[in-house]
C-alpha cells in the first residue's frame, strides 16, 4: 500500500537521492573538480522516458535542493535545471530513438549548456567568482558516471514504473 | 471563465514553465552572493531532511574506511612489532649491563660507607676467581704486589672479615677464607669479651676453638676479631654464635659460629693494607 503510493514518486525519489549523494555523501577530494551532476543525469533520463513525472516543477525543486546543499545562490540551479528539461523535452522524441552512445555525448552537450547558463547567471549577477576548474571538470564526471547511474534508473524504472503497454 | 479554463488548460505547459522560469529567477534575484546567510532557515530544514539520508549513504562508506583504516592498523602493528622485536634484541645486553651497573653501583656505595681501621690503608679489589675445592675454600682477588698487597693482608667486605692474603703475585693475590680448614681468626665474644680461636671446617660454620666450658657465651652473641697476633685488626665483625654445646674434652666449649659474609657472593673486597703513612687512603683496582 505504501509502495504503491511511493512509486508514481519514484522520480522524484532518486532525484533527492541523487542530490543528496552528490552534494553531500561523497565528499572526497577528487570530487571538488570532478563532481558529477546526478541530478542532471537523472532529469535527462526521467525526461526522455518518463516525462509526465519529470516536469518543471521536479526541476524547479530539485535546482532549489541542489542550491541550497552546495551552497550555492537560491535559484541558480534551478534556471539551469528548466532550461535543461525544456531542451531535452523538446528533442525527447528524438533522443529516444538515437543510441545510447550518442545520448551520452548528447548529455555531455546538455550539461555544459547547464554549467554555461550558470556560468552566465553567475558571472551576471556576482562577477567572476566562478570555480572554473569545477565547471569545466563537471561535465566530463557526468558523461563519466553517465552509464552507472542510467543502469540503475533503468532497473528502477523496470521494477517499478514500467507502463504495461510500454 | 470558462473560455479562460480552456486557454489554462491549453496552455497548461508552457504556463507551468513559465511560472518555475519566474520563480527561479525571483529567487535568484533576490539571493546575496555565494555562500551568504539568505534563506537561513529553509537551508536549515534542507538540511535537517537531507541530513540522515547523507548519514544512511554514508555507513557504508564509513564501515569500508574502519576496515581499512583497521587493516592499516594491523599492518603497522605487525611492522611496529617486528621493530619493537628488533629493538628489544638490541637492548636486551644493555638492560643486563645496566642492571649489573647499578648492583656494583649499590655494592660500591656500600664500601665507600666502612670506615677503615686508622692502621691500615683499604683497597678496593674485584674478586676474579673462586679456587675453592672440596679441601679448601679460597679465592682470587685482581691485585698483587703491584698494588701494595702484601701476604696475611686482612680481607674484608661491608657484612664483615672474609680471610686473609696467603700468597701475593704481581698483579693478583689468593685469599684464604674463613671457612678454610686451614683459617685460624683470634676472635671475642663481643658482649662479654671472651677470647677464642675461630677454626674453618671447610663447611659453612666456624668452630670457636679454645672456648672454656664456663665462658659467658649464648646464641646469638657476636664475634668480631680481637686483634691478637697483629694480622686482623681488633673489632671486625666475624659472624654469629648459633650453637653451643659442651666438649668433648671437658675442658672447653663447642660453639659453633655463623659467618656475617656469604662467602658465595663477594663480587669485591676490601683488601687492609698496612700502612701507617698514609691512613685514610683508599684506592680501587680497574681491571
Amino acid at each position: 500500500m505504501m509502495l504503491s503510493l511511493l512509486i508514481p514518486w519514484l522520480p522524484a525519489l532518486t532525484i533527492f537521492v541523487a542530490a543528496v549523494v552528490q552534494e553531500m555523501a561523497l565528499p572526497f577530494p577528487a570530487w571538488s573538480v570532478f563532481r558529477p551532476d546526478l541530478v542532471l543525469i537523472c532529469l535527462f533520463y526521467w525526461r526522455l522516458y518518463r516525462a509526465d513525472r519529470c516536469g518543471p516543477v521536479l526541476a524547479l525543486l530539485a535546482g532549489l535542493l541542489v542550491d541550497v546543499m552546495s551552497g550555492s545562490p537560491v535559484g541558480l540551479h534551478a534556471v539551469s535545471n528548466i532550461v535543461f528539461i525544456l531542451v531535452t523535452g523538446h528533442f525527447g522524441r528524438l533522443l529516444r530513438s538515437v543510441d545510447f552512445v550518442y545520448l551520452l555525448f548528447v548529455l555531455l552537450f546538455f550539461t555544459c549548456l547547464a554549467e554555461g547558463i550558470q556560468l552566465m547567471l553567475a558571472l551576471l549577477k556576482w562577477g567572476p567568482y566562478v570555480r572554473w576548474m569545477v565547471l569545466a571538470g563537471r561535465p566530463v564526471a557526468t558523461l563519466l558516471i553517465a552509464p552507472l547511474v542510467v543502469y540503475l534508473l533503468v532497473l528502477v524504472h523496470q521494477a517499478w514504473l514500467e507502463e504495461p503497454n510500454a | 471563465m470558462t473560455d479562460l479554463l480552456v486557454l489554462l488548460r491549453e496552455y497548461r505547459n508552457a504556463i507551468t514553465v513559465l511560472v518555475t522560469l519566474l520563480v527561479a529567477f525571483f529567487l535568484l534575484l533576490m539571493a546575496g552572493g555565494p555562500r551568504s546567510q539568505d534563506h537561513h532557515g529553509f537551508r536549515e530544514a534542507v538540511l535537517q531532511v537531507t541530513g540522515p539520508a547523507q548519514s544512511l549513504l554514508l555507513r557504508p562508506i564509513a564501515t569500508i574506511e574502519r576496515f581499512q583504516a583497521r587493516m592499516t592498523q594491523l599492518m603497522n602493528l605487525d611492522r611496529e612489532n617486528r621493530l619493537f622485536r628488533a629493538e628489544l634484541e638490541r637492548l636486551r645486553p644493555l638492560s643486563t649491563r645496566l642492571e649489573e651497573l647499578e648492583q656494583e653501583n649499590q655494592r660500591l656505595k656500600s664500601f665507600l660507607q666502612i670506615q677503615p681501621d686508622p692502621a691500615f690503608r683499604a683497597l678496593v679489589v674485584r674478586v676474579v676467581g673462586d679456587s675453592s675445592s672440596a679441601f679448601a675454600r679460597s679465592f682470587i682477588l685482581n691485585a698483587g704486589r703491584r698494588e701494595g698487597v702484601v701476604v696475611d693482608g686482612p680481607v674484608t667486605v661491608p657484612e664483615g672479615l672474609v680471610g686473609r692474603v696467603v700468597r701475593a703475585s704481581a698483579s693478583s693475590s689468593l685469599v684464604l677464607s674463613l671457612l678454610d680448614l686451614n683459617s685460624r681468626v683470634p676472635v671475642l665474644i663481643q658482649r662479654s669479651r671472651v677470647r677464642a680461636v675461630a677454626a674453618g671446617q671447610n663447611d659453612t660454620l666456624l668452630s670457636l676453638e679454645y672456648l672454656p666450658k664456663d665462658a659467658d657465651v649464648v646464641v646469638g652473641d657476636n664475634v668480631v676479631t680481637s686483634g691478637n697476633g697483629g694480622v686482623f685488626p681488633k673489632g671486625l665483625l666475624v659472624g654469629r654464635v648459633v650453637s653451643l654445646k659442651a666438649g668433648e674434652d671437658g675442658l672447653f666449649k663447642q660453639a659453633l659460629v655463623q659467618p656475617m659474609v656469604d662467602f658465595d657472593r663477594i663480587e669485591e673486597a676490601h683488601l687492609l693494607l698496612p700502612e701507617l703513612a698514609s691512613p685514610e687512603t683508599e684506592t680501587t683496582v680497574q681491571k
